[in-house]
């Protein structure tokens, strides 16, 4: 029971996550929370599952990637702009052009960047955690 | 632009090729030095070239300039050609040393490439005209420098001799670093162009000034610096003659020229240099008429002809601006044939002391010829270009005073007497049977000997180009006449009186060393600055370990270790704050984050008493998690969501590590728990922390960046400022920890994974 509610609650933390991603240059929320909610997702799956099945919910096999990746995205964000000429972190659209918006999100670099902080902190959240709980058995404590 | 891509571009082909095909390493090394040494040789004019400005470092005044000047052109020609013989030798030298050591012979190829980059860093230097961007070259070289002296890796003495190079020599850059930030914060400027500017020049402070100079003189070893430079000689002996005799050494008392214009408005600088340069003649003299080693008796020589060039820098004037670069090239070429030379007999007989050579001119004819012209150079004796230094050098010292004059024969009697010690005791004396060195190894010798001959009987073609480089230094137009002044006055008298002390210094050399050599090792031994620095490094280590000790005891001493510093100076700040006490008033509206900081203070304060470890994991995770509210409740929604889910991840974290520790160790740890002042020293940090905040948070300041923040989001297209913080304003900072973080996890990952293998 408790895993299959478990297993119920990831998709709506990632979720969550998605939401404070894209909400973030809105209102409260960033790409470091985003990324700490869905990984505090993925690490409810490990409390809750057995180590194995857990493991494979969350992609736990793909955290070196997801930490990889994260840091190339917003890197290629930061730094893509010195191949124009233009100071590092330069964001686009920039200060004197408009916005598209889909709703609360905005179609904006920075948010890109974000995706990537998100996508590192997830990594290195279940990477971290996938390494500490194997061993663990409830009665140790 | 171009010449410097071509430049850059023969060097990196010569690496290239070393690599595929090491038995052309040296050779396809000493063509690019060649086409360099042309490229640059054709570039020269009496104007200065730029070659690139591109902004580098805009906030502190730096930009990346480099250019062709009649200062620096003519040292890149020199730095080049002596590396197409010191290449030529390389080719002949190595593949028997590397045989020596034990290594393979491809090994060549790392050793052309390290010599190539230093060329390169060294010609960076020489066309850097920025303080900043001489800095990046300066270290460049030292790099170079160390890697080359450790190219024999496996003798200790090598590894030793490097570290000793490298902490001098890159200890002193931070000094000249300290010197050109400094010049930067006083004038907005590191660009050269723009400091020589008068008014500019006058914003610079004596010190800054102090620190650029100190930070070479360590480079060019002089005293009390010098003991890294004989150390270095356990290097192979193409490092030696390249950069120990001609470049690196050199590359300080080039910069201190390029800077000399710093100097005029600090004379004491100017008065304490020229002591200094007397100071490393006579130490390096001394030295070099005791030492028993060839390539020893050379660094000390070194140590007291960078006297010279310092000295003639010191004393200023026509004839010491265009001594001081002239002397660059003239001593180079000399001590460069006369290290090759060494190195040729090292090689050839496998002797490398005076003690246990001599009477090799008959065995050797030819090289004993050519580094007797190379000596005869160092000594500055006529027909050579030698004898054109140090009459520059004399007549410089007379323009200034009698005394100066008088050091200045007593430096040239010595140097003939060691100079006369060093070519007899090799190949004077009763005759002894040896092997031939090869081609290889004599001919650079003589190449540079020849050069050393052809610049004393045709000194005309570089009067112009010294003369240049001298109106460079100076800011005016010098004119000094480059050839032999024969008729009568105080330059001839002094000269031939310093000839004549040296002859008979030179004659009595063997009975002047024997005499000399224990009262002079038992001063280096009681004052020596390897002495004194190692006498200084052992108390440091003494006072490191009880430290050391101190500090690792338990966590809590080493978090102590960390806070007890901080609060000390952040107390002394508050109190020293011309606002003390003020902090903003408290108000009705404070009082629920209050009452949240409150609950922080309690929990934190019940951390500090001995818990089981699952309760103290838990009540950490209460400090965090009321922080978070305070947060909340100070309006800073943001901050409060991450630090409750940073909570909430790490208290499961501590949890987690927690159950993989056996439970008698914890049980053990608690037992050794000590109950000690922590809550009394917690409280005191804690009420200082307390003020400091208040003070800063209650009261912001329209200057505050906090607030220019908030104005700059709305442009950011951001509502949420802390993201526009993070993800813009910051981004590069975000970048970096990001990275920061991603390094961390795959390092410990790695470690985990040896673990477990």
């Amino acid at each position: 029971m408790t895993d299959m509610v478990a297993r119920a609650l990831f998709p709506f933390t990632l979720l969550t996550g998605l939401a404070l991603l894209a909400r973030g240059y809105a209102d409260v929320g960033d790409g470091f929370s985003a990324g700490a909610v869905a990984g505090l997702g993925a690490v409810l799956q490990y409390i809750a599952q057995d180590f194995e099945r857990a493991r494979r919910y969350v992609g736990a096999h793909l955290a070196p990637a997801f930490l990889a990746g994260g840091l190339l995205v917003s890197l290629v964000v930061v730094l893509a702009p010195l191949a124009w000429d233009l100071p590092p972190v330069t964001h686009f659209p920039r200060p004197d052009q408009p916005v598209v918006t889909l709703g609360v999100l905005e179609l904006h670099t920075a948010v890109l960047f974000d995706v990537g902080v998100a996508l590192a902190v997830y990594g290195a959240i279940v990477g971290t955690f996938d390494r500490l709980f194997p061993p663990l058995k409830g009665d140790e404590l | 632009m171009i010449t410097l891509l071509f430049l850059t571009g023969f060097v990196l082909a010569a690496i290239v090729i070393g690599f595929i095909r090491p038995s052309l390493a040296a050779a396809s090394a000493a063509i690019a030095a060649l086409a360099a040494a042309g490229l640059a040789g054709a570039s020269w004019t009496a104007q200065t070239i730029i070659l690139i400005d591109r902004a580098w470092l805009p906030s502190l005044g730096s930009r990346f300039v480099l250019a062709f000047d009649p200062l620096g052109t003519p040292l890149i020609v020199f730095v080049t050609g002596v590396a197409v013989t010191v290449f030529a030798f390389t080719a002949a030298y190595m593949p028997r040393h590397l045989e020596e050591e034990q290594r393979e012979a491809r090994a060549i190829a790392q050793f052309v490439a390290l010599l190539l980059a230093f060329m390169l860093a060294m010609t960076l230097l020489i066309l850097a005209q920025d303080l900043l961007v001489m800095f990046v070259a300066l270290e460049l070289t030292a790099l170079a420098s160390f890697l080359l002296i450790r190219f024999d890796r496996r003798k200790v003495a090598a590894r030793r001799a490097a570290l000793t190079a490298l902490v001098v020599t890159g200890s002193s850059s931070l000094l000249f670093l300290s010197g050109a930030l400094l010049v930067s914060a006083q004038t907005g400027t590191t660009v050269l162009t723009e400091l020589m500017d008068d008014r500019a020049a006058a914003d610079i402070s004596p010190v800054a000034v102090a620190c650029l100079i100190l930070g070479v003189i360590g480079k060019s070893a002089q005293a009390p610096l010098h003991f890294w430079l004989p150390k270095a000689m356990i290097a192979p002996t193409p490092v030696s003659a390249y950069l120990h005799s001609a470049t690196l050494v050199a590359a300080g008392v080039f910069v201190l020229q390029r800077l000399r214009f710093l100097l005029e408005s600090a004379p004491p600088v100017l008065d304490g240099l020229l002591w200094l340069a007397f100071l490393s003649i006579g130490v390096g003299a001394l030295l070099a008429l005791v030492t028993d080693e060839f390539k020893r008796i050379l660094a000390y020589s070194t140590v007291a002809q960078y006297g010279y060039a310092v000295a003639l820098v010191a004393i200023g004037g026509s004839h010491g601006a265009v001594g001081a670069p002239f002397f660059l090239v003239a001593h180079g070429l000399a001590k460069c044939a006369l290290f090759m030379a060494a190195g040729a007999v090292t090689t050839t007989t496998g002797e490398d002391r005076l003690s246990r050579s001599g009477g090799l001119a008959r065995a050797m004819p030819l090289l004993a010829g050519a580094s007797a012209v190379a000596a005869a150079g160092l000594a500055g004796l006529p027909l050579t270009i030698g004898y054109l230094k140090d009459d520059l050098f004399i007549q410089a010292a007379l323009d200034r005073d009698a005394v100066t004059a008088g050091l200045a024969a007593a430096a040239v009697a010595l140097t003939i007497a060691y100079s006369w010690r060093f070519w007899f005791g090799i190949f004077g004396g009763p005759r002894r049977d040896a092997p031939r060195p090869t081609v290889g190894l004599t001919a650079p010798v003589v190449g540079l000997a020849a050069l050393v001959l052809l610049g004393g009987l045709w000194p005309a073609p570089l009067e112009p180009v010294f003369t240049q480089a001298g109106s460079w230094i100076a800011r005016e137009a010098v004119s000094v006449q480059l050839g032999y002044h024969l008729e009568l006055g105080p330059l001839l008298w002094v000269t031939l009186g310093a000839w004549g002390a040296g002859a008979m210094l030179a004659l009595g050399s063997n009975r002047l060393s024997a005499l000399l050599r224990a009262p002079v090792s038992r001063l280096s031994k009681w004052l020596g600055p390897a002495a004194l620095a190692q006498r200084i490094a052992a108390g440091g280590v003494v006072l490191s370990q009880r430290l050391h000790r101190l500090e690792v005891r338990d966590m809590r001493d080493r978090i102590a270790a960390i806070l007890i510093p901080t609060g000390a100076f952040v107390l002394l700040g508050l109190l020293v704050h011309p606002d003390w006490p003020a902090v903003g008033r408290f108000g009705m509206d404070d009082v629920p984050a209050a009452a949240a900081l409150a609950l922080v203070a309690v929990a934190a304060f019940a951390v500090t008493r001995p818990l089981k470890h699952l309760s103290f994991v838990l009540m950490l995770s209460f400090v965090g998690f009321s922080l978070s509210l305070a947060f909340a409740l100070f309006f800073a929604p943001n901050v409060a969501l991450v630090l409750a889910l940073i909570e909430t991840a790490f208290t499961l974290l501590f949890l987690a590590v927690l159950a993989h520790i056996r439970r008698p160790i914890l049980e053990e740890a608690r037992r050794r728990m000590r109950r000690d002042h922590g809550p009394v020293a917690g409280t005191i940090a804690g009420c200082i922390a307390a003020i400091t905040a208040w003070q800063a948070l209650s009261m912001p300041r329209p200057e505050d960046e906090a607030i220019a923040h908030i104005a700059l989001s709305e442009q950011a297209h951001a509502k949420d400022v802390v993201t526009a913080i993070l993800a813009d304003f910051r981004g590069l900072d975000t970048a970096g920890e990001l990275t920061v973080l991603v390094v961390a996890m795959f390092g410990a990952a790695a470690i985990m994974w040896g673990r477990r293998a």
